[in-house]
């Protein structure tokens, strides 16, 4: 088999392992700064990719999509302020026992669940990767269409309040997806005659815009003055190390944690946050003293810590297999392919197999990383969370314009990026769901060409899309999942009354 | 302003914008099922998207709830844009990307510590400045070769 015979050795090359490095470092950093994030992280690193080899690129997005996932829990814990929304369950149990007197410890548990649940992903990666290569490459035009459409289903319904602003946002953002040339006819479409637009919107000053700036002025807003206060005392004699009694008494919590990790991740539109609060009510229900949850049980921070990282491997297999990305971060990687002029899906596998396979190995690697680094290290992010707010967001702001330059090095991008980011604050403000917007964009290509084809196939006869045993399977998924999105929505109204 | 207004109003230019995107879509051709056009799927996603509009403001309107915008600090937002587009401008303008990345996080950190501002204050962040724009420098131009002019 082909994923036997991948040559190991080629991660070990200087580019690789420094983008490795670098990733990690980054991610921890910018997901143990409350109020950041894997997205911002993601968005930040992903102009740095144009000038790289593509397995080196996603490495570097893969390591810091990890390192953003542990970083949250550092703020959790020493803070008791999430870094990343996924570690708000941490709070409960880290932020308890680092007041104890332990947050050398917490962060312990919460590193090594982290890696244990990379890992697991990882696995789950490689092992699944297979399967549903198989099942994508005997699935046509219209099941892809479908698959599309199913994950932007999802995402629009399970992530917004309001389902029919997130549907505007989606199809606002299959609208921006258009723009450029039509891969059938050649003819370029909605560019107003600008030459920057010929090729489609740049998709890093998008991201930047909507992600980092609207985020960087939603700081402005609210938590310009907040200040953050560590216990000196506490982060002085901070040591990440964790015996192996205390291993074992979490390994049970692990391992719930990285196989509902694993599942939340594969299905669009969840992502690590419910992965965190499912994982942590499992744990708990299967915990011999659920009552000392919330009071600085180690249970309660290995859980989700494994379930957060356990969602990167899973939310990658439908990108890599099926060329679908289930949420905005893995939207982002996959934007770091398009720039690479690399389309993931099931013909990856054979057409860039030492890429895709250095993907899977290289993701194992990454967790690596993230143990090692973050065991030495984490004590030196400690001191770096009181960096105020006025300082940290022109830094960031600074570093978004240069990104949002250096794709195309277009002044057009700069200005756009400002722009996006005005627009998405409003967005924000008014229930419109930018992961939506965002996931919608980067699949109109997807959407667009399998739709067509299929009308070419089928000489336009509509019937295509529901008359095929898998398309109907899909149908059906969408209907179930447009039930929960009513049910949710009842449910909600009903709450606020 | 309050919710509903502020919905209606995105809505309304939603729309607008749909029927311009629309005019280009006519423009460009829809072809027919069997030979789709380059127009053809942006029509499709304007109907679906001005049906949802009128679907969306129909449900703003039956809301009975109705409550304001919360958006603290917007002089402070309005300021940050104005500073941003300014940085731009003089980055697009005058070149000189660092001595203008300088200013712009000079300008900004007073702006933001200006209650607090006096002369220890301002050289703090004369020093922050000056340190953080030699740091983007050295990893955005000497480690990554990156000509920002």
């Amino acid at each position: 088999m082909e994923m036997f015979n991948f040559d190991v050795a080629s991660l070990f090359s200087f580019s690789t392992l420094s983008a490795i490095i670098l990733g990690t470092l980054v991610g921890i950093l910018i997901g143990a700064l409350p109020g950041l994030g894997a997205v911002l992280a993601l968005v930040l690193m992903l102009p740095l990719t144009y000038s790289m080899e593509p397995m080196a690129a996603i490495l570097l997005l893969l390591a810091t999509y990890q390192g953003a996932e542990y970083g949250g829990s550092i703020s959790a814990v020493i803070l008791g302020i999430p870094g990343t929304p996924a570690a708000l369950v941490t709070v409960f149990d880290g932020n308890a026992m680092a007041k104890k007197g332990e947050p050398g410890k917490a962060i312990a548990y919460s590193l090594t669940a982290s890696v244990f649940g990379g890992l697991a992903g990882g696995l789950a990666l490689i092992f699944l990767s297979a399967p549903l290569v198989k099942f994508a490459l005997s699935i046509g035009e219209p099941e892809f269409f479908l698959i599309g459409l199913l994950g932007l289903f999802a995402v629009g319904m399970l992530s917004s309040t309001d389902i029919v602003k997130s549907m505007i946002a989606t199809v606002l953002g299959l609208m921006v997806g258009t723009v450029g040339m039509d891969a059938f006819t050649g003819e370029t479409r909605f560019t107003f005659g600008k030459i920057e637009l010929m090729e489609g919107i740049d998709l890093v000053a998008l991201l930047v815009g909507m992600f980092a700036i609207s985020e960087l002025l939603l700081m402005v807003s609210k938590d310009l003055k907040v200040k953050y206060k560590t216990d000196q005392k506490g982060v002085n004699s901070f040591i990440t190390r964790l015996e192996m009694k205390n291993v074992r008494k979490v390994i049970k919590p692990i391992t719930i944690g990285s196989l509902v990790g694993i599942v939340v991740g594969i299905l669009p539109g969840m992502g690590a946050g419910p992965a965190s609060w499912f994982s942590y009510t499992l744990a708990k229900k299967a915990s011999k003293s659920p009552e000392t949850f919330g009071k600085g049980n180690p249970e309660g921070i290995a859980a989700p810590e494994a379930a957060n990282n356990a969602t990167v491997g899973g939310a990658l297999l439908p990108l890599l297999t099926l060329g679908i990305p289930g949420s905005p971060s893995i939207a982002i990687i996959m934007g770091a392919f398009i720039i690479h002029g690399i389309q993931p899906g099931p013909k990856l596998f054979t057409a860039e197999s030492d890429l895709v396979y250095g993907i899977l190995y290289g993701f194992l690697l990454t967790t690596v990383a993230l143990y090692i680094l973050g065991k030495f290290i984490t004590a030196g992010f400690v001191k770096m969370l009181t960096i105020p707010n006025p300082v940290l967001i022109p830094l960031i702001l600074g570093i978004s314009f240069i990104g949002a330059f250096s794709a195309r090095s277009s002044y057009f991008d700069v200005w756009l990026a400002l722009i996006v980011g005005i627009i998405s604050l409003a967005l924000i403000k008014l229930d419109f769901s930018l992961a939506s917007f965002v996931l919608a964009l980067i699949l109109c290509p997807i959407i667009e060409e399998s739709f067509r084809r299929s009308l070419i196939l089928s000489q336009g006869d509509y019937s295509i899309f529901f008359t095929r045993p898998i398309s109907l399977i899909l149908i059906v998924i969408m209907i179930i999942i447009l039930g929960f999105g009513i049910k949710g929505a009842v449910k909600r109204k009903k709450v606020a009354a | 302003m309050n919710s509903k207004k502020a919905t209606y109003i995105a809505l309304t230019l939603i729309i607008i914008l749909g029927l311009v995107y629309l005019k280009s879509a006519i423009d460009m051709g829809y072809g027919d099922t069997s030979t789709p056009g380059a127009g053809f799927f942006p029509i499709l996603l304007v109907c679906m998207l001005v049906v949802l509009c009128i679907v969306s403001l129909i449900q703003t309107m039956m809301r009975t709830d109705d409550k304001k915008i919360d958006l603290p600090n917007i002089r402070l937002i309005s300021l940050t844009v104005i500073i941003s587009f300014l940085f731009i401008l003089s980055w697009v303008w005058f070149g000189y990307f660092y001595i203008s990345l300088f200013a712009y996080l000079l300008i900004l950190m007073t702006v933001y510590y200006f209650e607090e501002m006096n002369k220890k204050r301002f050289g703090k962040n004369l020093v922050i400045s000056l340190v953080l724009t030699v740091l983007i420098y050295g990893v955005f131009d000497y480690l990554l070769g990156l000509n920002l002019t």
